[in-house]
C-alpha cells in the first residue's frame, strides 16, 4: 500500500502560508474547506516549514471526544497544575510557560478541526494569538459554526481565512500517478478524477480500496481499474453517516436524484418537489444546480453520493422512486430526444413494461450512445410485447456490437426479405456485411452480401452506401488504389446522406495517407468533420475520431506536429469524456506515434501502452480493436527497438501476432519496418537494411507511397542510403508534404558525406521537433567533418547531436552508436545551461532563479561534464539549435511528460 | 498556455473567483456566489492568481514549437510536476 501520498498541486498555497508566516500582518491562519480537501495535510506542511524555518511549533487535534471537557484539545500544551489558578491565570500560565520552553523562538501551533474546540480551548488560543505569543494555524470545515473566539480570528482580521479547494483534474491525474508510482490508464485516471471531483480523502479511500480488492491494478507498466469503481466500505460509512445526518425529507430528494441524475428541475417538481427543497439540499451539499437553458438541471452534489444512496435503498423504494421519475419525466414530454432511454429503463426497473414505441426509439438512442448491453435489452424488452420488425433489426445491431456475430447473423440472414425500402434494404445489408467481415471473418461472404444487395436497390444514394462499404473492405485489405476508384464517385456525390458520405470520406482519407496524399486526405477530412455530429445518427462519434484521428496522422506523416498534437489532445479528451475504449485507444496510439517522431521515446512508450491497455480485458477484443492493439503493439516494438530494448520489443511483437481475427493489411506498413529495427537492435544491420528494403517493397507493390517512404528512409538510417536514393527521388514527386524533400536531401548528403549538409539536415529535422532524425544527421555530420580533418566542426555537430540525444529518453541507433552517450541533463541543467548559452552570467541566472551563484556554477560544471564539452562557448553553439528541438523530449502540457523520468522507455 | 486553457486546467472555485472578479463583482458579490465568507474572498483570489500565473507560464505543447507557427515565442521550460 501508499504509505506517504505526495503533495501536489498546493504550491500557490503553501507559498501564501509561508508568505503570512513570515510577515507580520496577520497572526494566525485559518484553512477552511470542504472534508477531506486537504487541509490538515497543508496545515501540517505548514507547521513542518515553519519548524525548518526554527520555529517552535506544537500540534493539537480537536475532537468530539473531548469537546465537552475543559482545555481537552490542548491538555498536552498546559503547564503543570498549579492549585487555585483562575481560569485567566491558567491561560497567562500557559502563555508564560510556552514562551519560555520557546526560548525566544517563534510559536506556531496548529490546531486541526478547531471547530470542534472547547470553550476554554478556544479561549486560550485566542490568548495566545491576541497577546502575540503564538502564531496559529488551524483547519475547520466550511459551513461549519466555531466557536466564537475562533471566529472572531479571522472576522476582526487578526488571522486570514484561506478556502481550500479540492484539487483541478491534471492535479489529480498526476497525484494518482506519483501515488502509484508509474502511469495510470486515461479512462482509469477519468474515471478516479468524476468520483472524487479533486477530494483527495476520496480519493485516497477509491484507490485503497481498488488495491485491496485488486480491481486496481498494473499489468506491462500500465495501472488499470478493470470493471466498476465503487465506494470502498469506509469511504461508503463517511458518506452514509454525512447523508444520514441531513433531514428525512432532504434524503427522499436525494433518493430521486439518485436514480434520475441529472434530472431538469422540472420533472423534479411534477414529481412534487419545490424549489425551496432544491436550495436547501444544495445548501447542505447534498444537490448541486446548473443552468441548463430555460431549466435547471439538478445532479448530486458528489458523485460518490449516487452510488452510496443507491446501494442503500430497498427495494420496495427504489420501485416507487423509479415509477415517480417515469411518470413525471413522461408527463412533462421528455419522448422526443435521449430522454426516451431513461423513462424506458426506469419503467423497466420498477417492473412496469412500457409502450413498444418507447423501447424501440430508446433503443436507437442506447445505439447511438454505443449502449450495446443497454440496447439489447430494450430491444429485447419490446420483444416481449410482440413481434416487433424494427426491434429486431436494432437487436441484431445490438448483437453485433456486443461480439454476438452468430447470433446476429441468424437475426440478419432473415430480415434482408422483410425490408420494405431500398434504405432498409442497404442498412441490413451493411450490418450484415460488416458481422460477416468482422464477427465471422468471412469477407468473401461479406462482399457477396453487398453485391445481393445492389442487384436490389436502385436509388443511387442507397447504392453508395453499399459502395462506401465496399471501398472499406478494400481499405482492410490494403488495396488503397483500388478504395479511391471505387469511392471517388459517391464523394463527387452531393445527394449522398451523411452517414454515408462520412464513412466514405474516412476510409477514402485513411487510402489517401498510405498512398502518402497527405495534403488530399487533409483536406478530405477537413470537408468530413463538420458532417459528423450527432444528428448524423449512429455511430456519429466513431465517424468523427475516424476522420480526426487519420487527419492526424496525415499531419504527422507529413512532418507537422503542431496540428497532430492538436488534433490529439481534443480527441483524446472528448474521447475521455464519453468513456469509449476503442476512441481513447485510437488517439493514445496517435499520442504515442507523434511522441516516437519527436523522439520522446518514453512518452510514447506509455502512451503506446494506454493504447494496449485500454482494450484489455477479460473479454477477446473484437476484431477492429484488435486491429488497433495490434497497431500499438507494433508501434510499441519499434520503439522498444530503438532504445536498444531488445526483449520488451520481441514480447511487444510476440503478442502482436498473438492477436486473432483478421489482419488489417492497411496497417502491415504503417508503423515502419518494425522487424528492421528489431534486428538493428541486436546488431544486425545488414539484416536490417534488408528488412527494411523488404517493408519498403511490400509498401510499393500495394501502392503504400507514405510507408514506403519512410521505410526507404529507415534503411539509409540504418547505413544504405544509396540503395534508395533513386527510388526516394521518385517517391518524392508523389508523396506530398515537406518531409519527403527533407529525406531526400538528407539521403544525398549522406551519399556525399557531406558534413556541412548533414549539419543543416539536423537543424530542419530539429526544426520540425523531430529529434531523433535531428540527433543521428548531427552524429553523421561529426563523423563525415571528422574524415576529413574538420576537428572543430566535428566537435561541434558531436556536441549538438549530444545535446538532441538527451532529449531522445534513451534512443539508441545505430546512427548515434560511437556518439559520447551523455547522462540526460536534468531540467534544472537544461534551464540553466540555455540561460548561460544565451549569454546570462552565473550571478543572473542565480538571481533569476532565487539560488545560489556557487548552485548555478555547480549546475553548469554537470552539463559540461554530460555534454562533454570544455564551457560556455561551446554551449553557446549547442543551444542555438531551434527552442523546438531541445523542448521536445522533455517538455509539453501532456499529463504524460512528468513521467519521462520515472519510467524507462520499455517499461 | 494562453488564458483559455489556462483558466481550463484550474480548480473549478479559483476559476469562477477569477471570471467573476475580472467582471468586475466586488468581494462580497464573489463570496455570495461562491458561498463563502467575504475575508476568505481576497486569500482566495491570491490563490487563483497564482496558479493562474503559474499556467500561464507553464511551456507550451510541443507542436506549437513547430516552425509552422512562426513568430510565436519559444517556450520556457518547467520541471515535472511544477
Amino acid at each position: 500500500m501508499i504509505a506517504h501520498w505526495p503533495l501536489i498541486g498546493r504550491r500557490e498555497e503553501l507559498s501564501i502560508i509561508e508568505r503570512t508566516l513570515g510577515e507580520d500582518q496577520y497572526r494566525g491562519l485559518l484553512l477552511a474547506g470542504a472534508p477531506g480537501v486537504g487541509k490538515t495535510r497543508l496545515a501540517r506542511e505548514a507547521l513542518a516549514a515553519a519548524d525548518a524555518a526554527g520555529c517552535e511549533t506544537k500540534w493539537a487535534v480537536a475532537t468530539r471526544a473531548v469537546a465537552a471537557i475543559p482545555f481537552g484539545a490542548v491538555a498536552h500544551l498546559l503547564p503543570p497544575a498549579e492549585e487555585k489558578s483562575t481560569h485567566l491565570q491558567l491561560l497567562q500560565q500557559t502563555g508564560q510557560w510556552l514562551a519560555e520552553r520557546a526560548g525566544g523562538r517563534r510559536v506556531v501551533l496548529g490546531i486541526d478541526d478547531a471547530h470542534m474546540l472547547d470553550d476554554a480551548s478556544a479561549a486560550l488560543l485566542f490568548h495566545l494569538v491576541i497577546n502575540g505569543i503564538a502564531f496559529v494555524v488551524a483547519t475547520l470545515p466550511t459551513g461549519v459554526p466555531a466557536p466564537g473566539p475562533v471566529t472572531s480570528l479571522w472576522k476582526e482580521g487578526i488571522a486570514e481565512r484561506l478556502e481550500v479547494q479540492a484539487l483541478a483534474c491534471s492535479e489529480v491525474s498526476q497525484l494518482i500517478e506519483a501515488a502509484l508510482g508509474g502511469p495510470v490508464e486515461g479512462l482509469t485516471r477519468e474515471r478516479l478524477w468524476q468520483l472524487s471531483r479533486g477530494n483527495i480523502l476520496y480519493l485516497r479511500e477509491l484507490i485503497r480500496g481498488g488495491r485491496q480488492t485488486g480491481d486496481l491494478a498494473c499489468s506491462a507498466g500500465m495501472w488499470r481499474w478493470a470493471g466498476p469503481v465503487s465506494a470502498p466500505p469506509q469511504l461508503a460509512e463517511l458518506i452514509q453517516a454525512r447523508i444520514g445526518a441531513l433531514p428525512p425529507a432532504l434524503r427522499d430528494l436525494g433518493e430521486l436524484v439518485a436514480f434520475g441524475e441529472p434530472l431538469a428541475f422540472r420533472v423534479l417538481a411534477q414529481a412534487g418537489v419545490s424549489a425551496a427543497e432544491v436550495e436547501a439540499a444544495e445548501r447542505a451539499g447534498l444537490l448541486s444546480t446548473e443552468e441548463a437553458g430555460t431549466d435547471i438541471r439538478v445532479r448530486l452534489g458528489h458523485p460518490l453520493f449516487g452510488e452510496v444512496i443507491r446501494s442503500q435503498t430497498p427495494q420496495m423504494r427504489r420501485r416507487t422512486v423509479h415509477i415517480t421519475l417515469a411518470e413525471a419525466a413522461g408527463s412533462v414530454g421528455g419522448r422526443r430526444s435521449e430522454d426516451a432511454v431513461r423513462i424506458a429503463v426506469w419503467h423497466l426497473e420498477a417492473g412496469i413494461l412500457p409502450e413498444p414505441e418507447l423501447l424501440v426509439t430508446a433503443a436507437g438512442w442506447a445505439l447511438a450512445a454505443l449502449d450495446y448491453q443497454l440496447a439489447e435489452q430494450l430491444c429485447r424488452a419490446a420483444g416481449d410485447a410482440g413481434p416487433n420488425w424494427q426491434a429486431e433489426r436494432l437487436l441484431a445491431q445490438a448483437l453485433v456490437g456486443r461480439g454476438k456475430a452468430g447470433a446476429a447473423e441468424d437475426l440478419l440472414v432473415g430480415q434482408f426479405a422483410l425490408a420494405r425500402t431500398d434504405a432498409e434494404r442497404t442498412k441490413i445489408a451493411g450490418i450484415r456485411a460488416l458481422n460477416l467481415y468482422w464477427g465471422l471473418n468471412r469477407p468473401e461472404q461479406a462482399r457477396d452480401v453487398l453485391d445481393q444487395a445492389a442487384a436490389h436497390v436502385a436509388g443511387s444514394a442507397h447504392r453508395a452506401g453499399l459502395d462506401a462499404m465496399r471501398g472499406r473492405f478494400l481499405l482492410h485489405a490494403g488495396r488503397c488504389l483500388q478504395v479511391l476508384d471505387v469511392l471517388d464517385p459517391v464523394l463527387a456525390d452531393s445527394g449522398v446522406p451523411h452517414r454515408v458520405m462520412l464513412e466514405a470520406m474516412a476510409t477514402a482519407t485513411m487510402a489517401l495517407v498510405a498512398c502518402g496524399r497527405y495534403d488530399d486526405a487533409i483536406a478530405v477530412a477537413g470537408r468530413g468533420l463538420p458532417l459528423a455530429r450527432p444528428t448524423t445518427g449512429e455511430g456519429w462519434l466513431l465517424a468523427l475520431d475516424e476522420l480526426a484521428s487519420t487527419q492526424a496522422i496525415a499531419y504527422l506523416w507529413s512532418g507537422r506536429f503542431t496540428a497532430t498534437f492538436g488534433l490529439a489532445e481534443s480527441g483524446y479528451q472528448r474521447a475521455l469524456e464519453v468513456r469509449s475504449s476503442p476512441n481513447v485507444a485510437v488517439w493514445a496510439l496517435v499520442r504515442g506515434q507523434l511522441a516516437a517522431a519527436r523522439g520522446a521515446m518514453t512518452e510514447a512508450s506509455v502512451w503506446l501502452r494506454e493504447a494496449i491497455a485500454t482494450l484489455g480485458g477479460p473479454a477477446p477484443l473484437h476484431p477492429y480493436q484488435g486491429s488497433i492493439a495490434r497497431a500499438g503493439l507494433d508501434a510499441l516494438a519499434q520503439v522498444a527497438a530503438l532504445t536498444a530494448d531488445l526483449p520488451a520489443a520481441q514480447a511487444a511483437l510476440a503478442q502482436a501476432d498473438a492477436l486473432a481475427g483478421p489482419p488489417i493489411r492497411l496497417f502491415d506498413t504503417w508503423p515502419g519496418p518494425v522487424r528492421a529495427w528489431i534486428a538493428a537492435a541486436r546488431g544486425d544491420i545488414p539484416a536490417a537494411v534488408d528488412l527494411a528494403l523488404d517493408t519498403a517493397a511490400e509498401a510499393r507493390q500495394r501502392g503504400h507511397a507514405g510507408g514506403e517512404l519512410n521505410a526507404l528512409h529507415d534503411a539509409a538510417r540504418l547505413g544504405a542510403p544509396a540503395r534508395v536514393a533513386p527510388r526516394l527521388a521518385e517517391l518524392a514527386t508523389v508523396v506530398q508534404g515537406d518531409l519527403a524533400s527533407l529525406f531526400i536531401r538528407h539521403v544525398k548528403a549522406q551519399m556525399a558525406a557531406n558534413g556541412t549538409g548533414l549539419d543543416k539536415t539536423a537543424a530542419s529535422f530539429a526544426a520540425l521537433g523531430a529529434n531523433l532524425l535531428a540527433a543521428e544527421a548531427a552524429a553523421e555530420a561529426a563523423s563525415a567533418h571528422q574524415q576529413i580533418g574538420r576537428t572543430a566542426s566535428a566537435a561541434a555537430s558531436a556536441a549538438r547531436a549530444a545535446a538532441l540525444a538527451v532529449t531522445c529518453q534513451g534512443a539508441r541507433t545505430p546512427a548515434l552508436i560511437g556518439l559520447h552517450e551523455p547522462a540526460s541533463l536534468t531540467p534544472r541543467e537544461l534551464e540553466i545551461a540555455k540561460m548561460a548559452a544565451s549569454g546570462l552570467s552565473s550571478r543572473a541566472i542565480a538571481a533569476r532563479l532565487v539560488v545560489a551563484v556557487r548552485t548555478v556554477d555547480n549546475a553548469l560544471g554537470q552539463v559540461y561534464a554530460k555534454l562533454c564539452i570544455g564551457g560556455r562557448a561551446e554551449l553557446s553553439s549547442i543551444f542555438t539549435l531551434p527552442e523546438a528541438a531541445l523542448a521536445a523530449g522533455s517538455m509539453g502540457s501532456s499529463p504524460r511528460t512528468h513521467l519521462a523520468h520515472a519510467v524507462s522507455p520499455a517499461g | 498556455m494562453d488564458l483559455a486553457a489556462a483558466m481550463n486546467e484550474l480548480p473549478e472555485v479559483h476559476a469562477k473567483a477569477l471570471r467573476l472578479h475580472r467582471a468586475g463583482t466586488d468581494a462580497s458579490g464573489i463570496a455570495e456566489a461562491l458561498d463563502i465568507d467575504v475575508e476568505a474572498v481576497g486569500p482566495l483570489l491570491r490563490v487563483a492568481e497564482a496558479k493562474l500565473a503559474s499556467l500561464l507560464a507553464a511551456p507550451d505543447p510541443p507542436g506549437r514549437l513547430a516552425p509552422d507557427t512562426t513568430g510565436q515565442s519559444p517556450g520556457t521550460d518547467h520541471e515535472p510536476g511544477s
